[in-house]
């Protein structure tokens, strides 16, 4: 060791030596640091030095200005290449990008049974055949449910059916409400002095035979809207089982599939990788498993207020309500709809269509309350919130890319990138500083 | 051979690599190190599934002096310098390791910056054993994570010892400097008394 690099060090040396020489007794810094410059001579050096190394950070500087717009400039190229490959990929992307958040939310679940002793392949297939068998129930009842409708509306029966149900349907509103219907009435159809019965008939077999006038005009388009929608579903079935194979492998071999991908990493970057996936690992799960936490509890707040509400289907309705939370702003707003169109066509409900309307506005808002209150911040944290205008374009460009599932997904997977950044970014900083000052 | 021990890309890719027979070469490896002599056919399976094979080439570096630390590593063949960077900016090398000996075991239950930088001086195939795997160890097989952490705590118990033993020595001999007058008083006990002392103040 020179005697010039061991002065700048000799204060803390000395101050936690002098600590230790109080307990010691006799043990002495001289023995063990000769010290011969004083800070001034380090000062007086110092300053010679100075004007030198001014001009060498100049140069430094100067070019390391010129690495960094190569290297930003490279990154930008790169993330665009990587991203316009994806988007030609986007199909299977998505499949893959799904399967692998199912497995990858369902792993805690494999290893918890697994040390309570359960045969592994067991619970996997158990796990991912409960998926799949939910998949193909709802893509069934949503298929027969679709057909039986394309098959009524082709038949004639349809259109009085239509008639009666109106006529039903008005007869069974509030007072004021057939009282505004007789107004419209009057408005829209001369004045019309008759029995209120008469108006109402009036207006619902005029707007039944604009229906009609709309449908026939439209029914090829309605047809066809409704066949592909059938068609879709159908797509989305043969997807289930696409993704419950994808799933069932990624959680059967996940740890090989980790363990191949880590033995091509360059041993220069093996250890550091190891540390990045494990602070992924933690994060990203902590991340994903808080937003189905947060999901499952929003979905059956939801539920419970609609069952008090007594609309039917309120465990769909919940369900829908908290999954549409995912999207935000508008997101609780869209989930309400469904909620809302089912008090419009059960007018019978517990309190009446009005009182439900308003009971449908008050959960919406007590749900958003209690999430943003209690819910997000105790599960996911500040940490991982994304600014305002970020969220909304990241949710438009989800919805242009990736449809409704892009919608559903843009901020979580945005987040998820969030994390992953500056995971990377924490990782890369530790490991330059460890090259400079190890080696 | 060594060339026989690379693992290149494309046999982990196409999965050409006999996964049972690395593993089997693994655990003769491991049966024969002392720290793992208490573990079973089973648990050195076991523990051979979750760690990872690597291969050093010549002056490759294998871990960093100041880099987080994330494990440990056993060498299963080859040789090992373990260099520092010591404070006029010259390298000094601490030990050379060969087969069968294991260094980064401290790693393993922190992830405090690495202390030396170790680099294999001929090919070299290590083993590495890291932390998350141990935390997952600790739940999905408690008794063999156990035993592995008995084993990690009796290295570094008796690294504690010998520490201990070596700042006495050099406590002892910083009072026989300072005070030869009284040699033989402080040979009587006082060492003893300031050795403890001074570990009461590092701790």
């Amino acid at each position: 060791m020179s005697e010039k690099d061991s002065v700048p060090n000799s204060s803390n040396s000395e101050q936690s030596l002098s600590r230790s020489s109080s307990t010691v007794g006799e043990f002495s810094i001289e023995t063990i640091l000769p010290i011969k410059e004083s800070l001034r001579e380090i000062a007086y050096s110092a300053h010679d030095t100075t004007g030198e190394n001014r001009e060498q950070t100049h140069y430094i500087r100067e070019s390391n200005t010129i690495l960094r717009i190569i290297s930003l400039s490279t990154t930008v190229i790169a993330i665009a290449i990587i991203l316009a490959g994806l988007y030609l990929i986007k199909n299977t992307a998505t499949l893959l990008l799904f399967s692998f958040l199912i497995a990858y939310v369902l792993s805690p679940v494999v290893k918890y049974a697994e040390r309570r002793g359960v045969n592994r392949l067991i619970i996997i297939l158990i796990l991912t055949l409960f998926i799949l068998s939910s998949v193909i129930f709802v893509a069934s009842i949503a298929i027969r449910q679709i057909q039986g409708q394309v098959l009524y509306m082709q038949s004639s029966e349809w259109k009085s059916d239509l008639a009666a149900s109106g006529i039903a349907y008005v007869e069974r509103l509030p007072e004021s409400a057939q009282y505004f219907l007789k107004s419209m009435a009057n408005v829209y159809l001369g004045n019309v002095d008759s029995p209120k019965q008469e108006a109402q008939d009036i207006l619902i077999q005029s707007s039944i035979d604009k229906i009609e006038v709309f449908l026939r005009n439209q029914s090829e388009e309605v047809i066809n809207t409704l066949t592909s929608s059938a068609k879709g579903l159908f797509s989305a079935f043969t997807t289930g089982i696409i993704v419950f194979f994808l799933t069932f492998f990624m959680l059967n071999n996940g740890e090989e599939i980790k363990k191949t991908f880590i033995r091509i990493v360059p041993n220069r970057f093996f250890e550091p990788f190891l540390v990045l996936l494990d602070g992924l690992n933690r994060q990203l799960g902590d991340y994903l498993r808080s937003r189905v936490i947060q999901t499952i509890l929003l979905s059956a707040l939801c539920a419970i207020g609609y069952w008090v509400l007594g609309l039917k289907f309120a465990l769909i309705l919940g369900f829908i309500a908290g999954l549409a939370n995912l999207i935000p702003y508008i997101g609780p707003f869209i989930g309400a709809i469904p909620a809302v169109i089912i008090a419009l066509i059960e007018i019978d409900t517990r309190f009446g269509f009005g009182w439900s309307l308003i009971g449908i506005g008050l959960i919406t808002i007590a749900v958003q309350v209690i999430d943003n209150a209690v819910i997000f911040p105790l599960l996911i944290g500040k940490s991982v919130e994304l600014g305002p205008i970020t969220t909304i374009v990241v949710v438009l460009l989800g919805e242009q890319f990736f449809g409704f599932i892009g919608l559903l997904m843009a901020v979580p997977i945005t987040a998820m990138i969030k994390l992953t950044a500056s995971e990377v970014i924490v990782q890369f900083n530790g490991y330059s500083k460890s090259i400079i000052h190890g080696q | 051979m060594e060339t026989e021990y690379y693992d290149g890309i494309w046999d982990s890719i196409v999965g050409r690599t006999d996964r049972k027979q690395v593993e089997r070469d693994i655990i003769d490896v491991l049966k024969q190190i002392q720290i793992f002599d208490g573990l079973s056919n089973r648990e050195l399976r076991n523990f051979a599934r979750i760690s990872y094979q690597r291969t050093y080439a010549e002056n490759e570096t294998i871990v960093i002096e100041g880099q987080d630390s994330a494990g440990m590593y056993v060498i299963l063949d080859g040789t090992v310098k373990v260099t520092r960077k010591v404070e006029d900016g010259s390298i000094i090398t601490l030990k050379t390791l060969e087969d069968g000996t294991f260094f980064g075991d401290v790693g393993l239950l922190d992830s405090a910056p690495r202390t030396a930088t170790v680099t294999a001086i001929r090919t070299s195939r290590i083993i590495g054993f890291f932390r998350p795997e141990l935390l997952n160890l600790i739940e999905s097989d408690p008794k063999l994570a156990s035993k592995v952490i008995f084993v990690l705590a009796k290295v570094l118990a008796s690294r504690l010892r010998f520490t201990n033993q070596e700042l006495q020595k050099a406590q002892f001999e910083n009072d026989r400097l300072r005070n030869p007058t009284q040699k033989t008083e402080k040979k009587a006990g006082d060492p003893q008394q300031s050795a403890e002392d001074f570990k009461l103040e590092i701790e």
